[in-house]
């Protein structure tokens, strides 16, 4: 059974007389790495956005890890959100006045799911999480994020997301502010881990380069229907 | 979701501290004037709690309790020791103390009066007077001093104080003939006895017996001396009684009674004796007059302060609501993991609620301080004591208040942070 299941999406903003998704079908099975490519302005962080339950998107038209989370209260879907997810922008995704073990740790602050599943001890979990990126220096670690590189934050922001094995990541350009090398670096550290945490990886970018490396290739365009006219 | 709230405030320290500071200020001023008007109250009523009645010349309750009791200002003419001794041997009566004032000493009120003053004056809820060093009068120019008196001008037993005429520090008429020497001084009793000094009767008497001389209006002078020397003459031969000496005139009485169901009694005998017109003042009553005067001042004041901290609560709102637009990213981060805009209204409330409690906590050290700070001044120049103390229920209460109206406050950005974050989602727009 496919982790993700999407069935002819509808969407569009309050004030906008047109679609802004419509999308008919599209599916990511446990464990895949799907990369999603697009131009911005596809209307690909709208898509985003309804996959993580943050828009009202019609009941029935998806399903998350069996549940048709349309259908939860918006508190609802923001347990769900956090029990099934890892989310990973493309810039600025730390609290720049936490350390970078408490920026890991911030989803087991907020769902028992992902704190029961590092066995209630969060902070080991992301001290090994942090080590298999590379970031082992205990200084780095308690420094305030802000102090860190963006490949550093980058790093963080993954760990992050996988902590307390979720079912799927979600990246949304991650690599958009990093250089070649670090991109690389950085995209292949993030799928092994999501390997080695069983999680399903969504990586939305519009940089062509990365996309050999993934399981499998959909390009936004022509998956989405509303955005074909405008991309 | 406090270490959250804490470890973020901590981020905006400078902006938080200031607010923090500008709420302590305005608690410290609330608790402040709410402590000084109390103690004031507590101070005047431990002055006179020992004290059933004041008999003085007929005049103002309010005036005469200052007079007598807190060595403020003066009674009017005298009261005839003939009535002392009626009063003193009224059967209601245990106790009549004769009070003679308008000297000072270097700004302190001297008060002529006989050693008995020393055995029945009670004060703050019916202790005694103790002596701290030496003992009572020995003589007709000895002085005891209360304790303020005697640290402020480094006074003991043995030392000579020259007292001056009237009431104010600066002295135009000072009696240097005639000195009285220290023997005894008082220990420290938190009320305006310790600014007071105690002269016999006698030595009263005496430096104004010498004064008459000088007298600016002859025919005052003379019809006075006149029946002065007259009163000396019929009062020769009581000479021996246990008060020692026998005044032409004294300003005033405190009477102690054996039953205090007997004071309404006693009081209208006073109203009505035919000889002198006088009053006799229930201290009590009279502090509640004197509270009605002083009260419109203390809401003023009251009204003033809870302004300051109605300034210091918008601070802090102002200070929420500006620090929202630069937090959405912050926010953006929180709901990403799992955090509903529900929970980021709480953590907007419990910020508020901390830096309101922060505040207030620093707002009692500031008041504690300034009150330990303030305190000798007061003392020392008002009779006002303050005492360093846990803070009362009823600061508490206001304490309460002040936290309860911030987060009442803060709920107005709290509520537009959820209306943000429910817009903004996992998206940052910057």
């Amino acid at each position: 059974m496919s982790l993700i299941s999407v069935q002819s999406l509808k969407y569009s903003w309050p004030d906008s007389a047109k679609n802004t998704l419509d999308v008919s079908t599209f599916e990511v099975a446990p464990g895949e790495q799907v990369f999603l490519k697009g131009p911005s302005g596809c209307g690909k962080s709208t898509f985003l956005s309804a996959l993580s339950g943050v828009i009202d998107v019609p009941a029935g038209s998806m399903r998350i890890a069996g549940q048709d989370i349309a259908s939860l209260e918006p508190s609802g879907r923001d347990r769900f959100r956090v029990d099934h997810m890892g989310i990973i922008f493309q810039v600025f995704n730390l609290l720049p006045w936490l350390s970078a073990i408490d920026n890991v740790i911030l989803p087991c602050r907020f769902s028992k799911r992902r704190l029961r599943q590092t066995k209630g001890d969060p902070r080991s979990a992301a001290l090994r999480l942090l080590g298999e990126l590379g970031l082992r220096d205990q200084a780095i670690l308690e420094a305030p994020a802000m102090s860190l590189s963006v490949g550093q934050q980058q790093r963080v922001a993954a760990a992050r997301a996988l902590i307390g094995g979720p079912d799927v990541v979600l990246a949304d350009e991650p690599t958009s502010a990093l250089d070649e090398e670090a991109r690389n670096a950085f995209v292949s550290l993030l799928q092994s881990e999501c390997r080695a945490a069983g999680a399903a990886l969504v990586f939305v970018s519009h940089d062509q380069r990365l996309e050999t490396q993934f399981d499998r290739l959909v390009e936004f365009r022509d998956m989405n229907n509303a955005g074909a006219v405008q991309c | 979701m406090l270490t959250l709230s804490v470890k973020s405030l901590w981020n905006r320290k400078f902006v938080v501290f200031l607010t923090v500071l500008s709420i302590a200020l305005s608690t410290a001023l609330i608790l402040g004037v709410d402590r000084l008007r109390n103690e004031a109250r507590e101070g005047f009523a431990n002055s006179a709690s020992g004290l059933d009645l004041i008999v003085a010349p007929r005049g103002n309750d309010v005036q005469i309790l200052l007079a007598t009791v807190f060595g403020v200002g003066s009674t009017g003419a005298g009261i005839s020791w003939d009535s002392f001794e009626m009063f003193e041997s009224n059967p209601a009566v245990s106790w009549a103390v004769p009070i003679m004032m308008g000297d000072n000493h270097r700004g302190f009120p001297v008060i002529g009066t006989s050693e008995t003053y020393f055995e029945h004056f009670l004060h703050t809820g019916g202790k005694p007077l103790e002596f701290a060093q030496g003992a009572a009068f020995q003589g007709k120019e000895s002085a005891v001093l209360g304790a303020e008196v005697a640290e402020r001008f480094d006074y003991s037993p043995g030392s000579v104080v020259v007292n001056a005429h009237g009431a104010g520090s600066v002295a135009f008429d000072v009696h240097d003939e005639a000195p009285f020497v220290v023997t005894g001084v008082l220990e420290r009793t938190g009320t305006a006895v310790d600014r007071m000094v105690f002269v016999p009767m006698e030595g009263f008497d005496a430096l104004h017996d010498q004064k008459e001389d000088a007298q600016a209006d002859p025919f005052a002078a003379s019809s006075e001396t006149n029946v002065m020397q007259s009163d000396h003459e019929a009062h020769d031969d009581h000479e021996a009684n246990h008060h020692g000496h026998e005044p032409e005139k004294i300003n005033a009485i405190f009477l102690g009674l054996h039953s205090k169901t007997s004071v309404l009694a006693l009081q209208r005998l006073v109203a009505s004796y035919p000889v002198e017109p006088l009053s006799a003042v229930m201290p009590n009553v009279a502090l509640l007059s004197l509270w009605s005067v002083t009260g419109t001042a203390e809401t003023a004041l009251q009204i003033m302060a809870f302004a300051v901290a109605l300034v210091g609560v918008a601070g802090m709102v102002v200070m929420l609501t500006a620090s929202l637009e630069a937090r959405r990213r912050e926010f953006a981060i929180l709901r990403s993991v799992g955090a509903t805009p529900f929970a980021i209204f709480r953590m907007i409330v419990l910020e508020a609620l901390l830096v309101a409690l922060a505040g207030v906590v620093l707002g009692f050290v500031l008041m504690s301080a300034a009150i330990a700070l303030a305190a000798p001044v007061l003392g020392a120049n008002y009779g006002i004591y303050l005492e360093l103390s846990l803070p009362s229920v009823h600061e508490i209460l206001l304490a309460g208040a002040l936290l309860l109206g911030s987060v009442l406050a803060s709920l107005a950005p709290a509520i537009r942070v959820y209306r943000m974050t429910l817009s903004d989602g996992l998206t940052m727009r910057i």
